[in-house]
């Protein structure tokens, strides 16, 4: 991100060099965000709840040189949250330690839908709320 | 304590988005989750949001002529001087006030006001606005004590 590209209307992107902003930063993103897309209390409720446990586990699982790169899609009705440029198979571990002992697959039971892709030799993480 | 540009020269916070009045706010929310972590508080955190509110409202009326070019927003922390600097590839001019009937803003004198120290460069590629707070009571002010 160190040049400046193309804006694209409606998609924010978020480096975080130091591991201990992703939990204040991404709760206050994406709740202005939820706000910007309308979104329903209960889902922006929802929203913080996904934050949270993925900002824990990232926290938790991220290297102090692993890349912290985040998009944030923002559109009437839903906001698409992805974790970008991880490593390969780092997505799946990732969600893994969204997995809470008492409460089970948090990501999964609060957002619309939560992908784990492959892109070239990394994978990502993709939360989607609407 | 939250402390700045890592290993690989990544800023604390790097947020790119389009230019658009609304997005002024994600912003401003982004901003306090970041200098609120890494010390900021009471009077000078309110001081840091006017600040970035003003100059990424600059950025939206006058770089792009109304069109959504790209913003681009660091905080960073060296030492005790907290670093935000908000970017853009336009052309940034001042609104000719007679012509469009717009109140003249009082950006500039607000963050120069607020600021520490701040800076506008001008280049061919975009203008750059960058503003400099030192941190107050950067020993009461651990990791976390901000969030809130």
């Amino acid at each position: 991100m160190s040049e400046r590209r193309e804006s694209t209307d409606g998609v924010v992107r978020l480096l975080i060099g130091d591991p201990s902003l992703i939990a204040p930063v991404l709760e206050r993103l994406v709740s202005a965000a939820a706000v910007q897309a309308a979104l329903p209390v209960d889902r922006l409720v929802n929203a913080l709840a996904a934050v949270d446990a993925l900002a824990s586990a990232a926290e938790r699982t991220f290297s102090a040189n692993d890349p912290r790169e985040f998009s944030l899609a923002i559109e009437p009705g839903r906001i698409e949250l992805c974790v970008e440029s991880l490593a390969d198979g780092q997505a799946e571990r990732l969600l893994a330690a969204t997995r809470l002992p008492e409460l089970g697959d948090v990501l999964e039971r609060v957002a619309e839908s939560v992908t784990t892709t492959s892109v070239d030799d990394g994978s990502a993480l993709t939360i989607a709320l609407a | 304590m939250a402390n700045t540009t890592d290993k690989t020269g990544v800023a604390a916070v790097t947020l790119e988005l389009a230019a658009r009045a609304q997005n002024v706010m994600l912003v401003r929310q982004s901003v306090e989750g970041a200098v609120g972590r890494m010390g900021a508080a009471g009077q000078q955190l309110e001081d840091i949001k006017l600040a970035v509110t003003e100059a990424c409202s600059n950025v939206v009326k006058h770089a792009y002529e109304g069109a959504a070019g790209p913003m681009t927003i660091t905080v960073d922390r060296a030492g005790n001087a907290l670093t935000l600097t908000v970017a853009d590839a336009g052309e940034w001019r001042e609104v000719e006030t007679a012509e469009t009937g717009e109140q003249p803003g009082m950006g500039l004198q607000i963050m120069e006001s607020v600021a520490d120290s701040h800076e506008i460069h001008r280049t061919p590629v975009g203008t750059e606005v960058v503003l400099v707070f030192e941190i107050e009571g950067v020993g009461a002010a651990a990791a976390g004590d901000g969030d809130e």
